[in-house]
């Protein structure tokens, strides 16, 4: 760079008024982005779990009725009951090696992840507990996906 | 310039304002309970719930949906070994069956429908189904149940393999035998004392196998076509009384009870979307459907060629598990049919759920003409709607009684009024 050039950089303002503009515009649509994901984010109350491994659905918990093993889960789960709390072990397979416990608390409305051997991480064990319905805990090593029974979609009947 | 970058960030502020705080009043959105554990099928209730939020009183509802769809399924399934229908099933020809009162409920609808639609509902081709490979053995995730002697060895090695393309059809000697046991009309149901019992025909026929052993068949009943939409009635009974007007209540996608619809917090008619029969030929909707029909506070069912079927090889031709009770095969695949013409799909609204699978399954057996002439007849007032494909011509045309203003087609095909 000549020093003519570095000298006509040296001598302009840090911000023009266009650059302050366009920075100004990004910052709101940050802010907005985020306060809609944070804010809007959907409060009901979940009415229950649904575990779905790669898509499949393989069980469902429903608060004041108990849990359900579809016939696709079917050998892969146990229930267990402590202190009003219910512990389900999901299965990896039928070997019964690879796991994962939620624990699924009927009186708070709220599951999270227990126990797992997914990975040295425990990623799953840390994420934020399931209590309304844009929610969701994933393991990903052990593909599973946990998510509320009344996860919002549009509801639509479609016949056939 | 102060003053226009001023007026952008409050547009963009106001705007998300306003997605923040977007609110209906009235009627609440909808929630949905779903079970994919009776009929090895998902039920839906989609509902509103009384105050915005689930409660215990949805949760008593559903729990009492579960039961009912669990009573039915231990009343009529062929995969419950106790169930009323596998009694009947495994009894002798010319035996009493005790059954329960449900299955009476069911077989006395059956028998209605059976003598209105000229015996083309028909619940006794049981044996057929199981001959042409849809009974609950070959459906289920692996074929399983008793080996027979009129199974079709390479066909069973193909679907083992998850194929749709098949190699080998049934004997034309079995479809006759079979036939022969298909005659509902020879059913009696007797109600004694509040005890129910099902006399089946003493009619039956004897398949020799290869090594000489000889095997005597009787007739075999298949309700699990219409136990989806007996189950469907009585939720949606249990629904009403609880004073839930909006949402829906399907079994297995093809029996359906819709209530209301909800926009802006005001109860509405639903967009009913009717599945497409042929994927990647007709247009569809956004959620897959080749027709919109608006509708509300009916039932409706659905039945098609287009789910739970094969392709034989050598002809390329489609065979479905709707079978035709005068021919003993597969509608639309009759051996003169080459082309498969014939009713792809029905749809029925407004009768009860019941009536509507074994209505909507019997037009498809029906064919074009008769079908045209039962509704005309027989099904005034209610919605119907179905599409026919003529092979010749390589066209599909729908045919309704409805008027335009009340469905959208997204389909390209021609339309013909009933």
């Amino acid at each position: 760079m000549s020093i003519t050039r570095v000298e006509q950089v040296k001598k302009r303002k840090p911000f023009a008024l266009w650059d302050l503009l366009v920075y100004g515009v990004i910052a709101a649509v940050i802010v907005i982005l985020f306060a809609v994901f944070v804010f809007a984010a959907d409060k009901t109350t979940i009415t229950g779990v649904r575990i779905e491994r790669e898509g499949t659905l393989l069980y469902t918990y429903t608060f004041g009725s108990g849990g359900e093993v579809v016939p696709a889960g079917e050998g892969l789960f146990e229930e267990q009951e402590k202190d009003g709390v219910v512990y389900v072990t999901v299965y990896q397979d039928t070997r019964h090696e690879r796991y994962n416990i939620l624990e699924i608390n009927p009186n708070a409305r709220t599951v999270k992840m227990h126990e797992t051997n997914c990975s040295r991480h425990k990623d799953c064990m840390y994420m934020e507990e399931i209590s309304t319905v844009s929610q969701v805990i994933v393991c990903v090593p052990h593909g599973l996906k946990i998510l509320a029974l009344n996860a919002k979609e549009n509801y639509k009947p479609i016949i056939g | 310039m102060q003053k226009i970058f001023t007026r952008i960030v409050a547009a963009i502020s106001l705007a998300g304002i306003f997605t923040l705080t977007a609110c209906k009043d009235g009627v609440s959105d909808l929630l949905a309970y779903d079970t994919f554990y009776y009929f090895n099928t998902q039920t839906r209730w989609a509902f509103a719930p009384k105050n915005g939020q689930s409660d215990a009183t949805d949760v008593a509802i559903w729990n009492e949906i579960k039961a009912g769809l669990k009573d039915v399924e231990n009343s009529v399934s062929t995969d419950v070994e106790t169930s009323s229908v596998s009694k009947f099933n495994a009894a002798a020809a010319g035996e009493t069956v005790e059954i329960d009162s449900t299955a009476f409920a069911l077989l006395k609808i059956a028998q209605e429908v059976f003598n209105k639609t000229d015996g083309a509902y028909n619940p006794a081709v049981g044996l057929l189904v199981d001959l042409w490979g849809f009974s609950p053995r070959f459906t289920d995730v692996e074929p399983n149940g008793e080996k027979q002697p009129y199974d079709r060895d390479k066909f069973m090695a193909e679907i083992s393999d998850f194929s749709r393309i098949v190699s080998e059809l049934p004997n034309a000697e079995y479809i006759e035998k079979f036939k022969s046991l298909s005659d509902f009309s020879e059913v009696k149901l007797i109600e004694e004392s509040g005890r129910y019992y099902a006399v089946k025909p003493d009619t039956t026929v004897v398949i020799t196998d290869g090594e000489g052993k000889e095997y005597t068949y009787s007739m075999q009943l298949n309700l699990g076509g219409i136990g989806k939409g007996y189950a469907v009635d009585g939720g949606a009974e249990t629904i009403r009384k609880a004073g839930f007007d909006a949402g829906f209540l399907s079994v297995g996608g093809s029996s359906m009870c819709v209530f209301s619809n909800v926009e802006n917090g005001q109860l509405t008619a639903w967009d009913v979307g009717v599945n497409n029969p042929r994927y990647g030929l007709f247009k569809t909707g956004a959620s897959g459907e080749y027709l919109s029909v608006k509708e509300q506070n009916v039932c409706l069912s659905t039945s098609g060629d287009y789910e739970n079927c094969y392709y034989y090889a050598e002809s390329g031709q489609r065979y479905c598990h709707i079978i035709n009770p005068e021919t003993g095969y597969p509608i639309n695949a009759e051996p003169e049919n080459k082309k498969g013409s014939g009713i792809i799909c029905a749809s029925v609204f407004g009768l009860s759920a019941v009536e509507g699978d074994a209505t909507s399954t019997a037009l498809l057996v029906m064919g074009r003409d008769k079908a045209i002439d039962y509704v005309q007849n027989n099904l005034v007032g209610k919605d119907v709607v179905f599409v026919y494909y003529d092979g010749n011509a390589n066209a599909y045309t729908m045919y309704t009684n409805m008027a335009a203003e009340n469905y959208k087609l997204y389909a390209e095909i021609a339309v013909e009024k009933i």
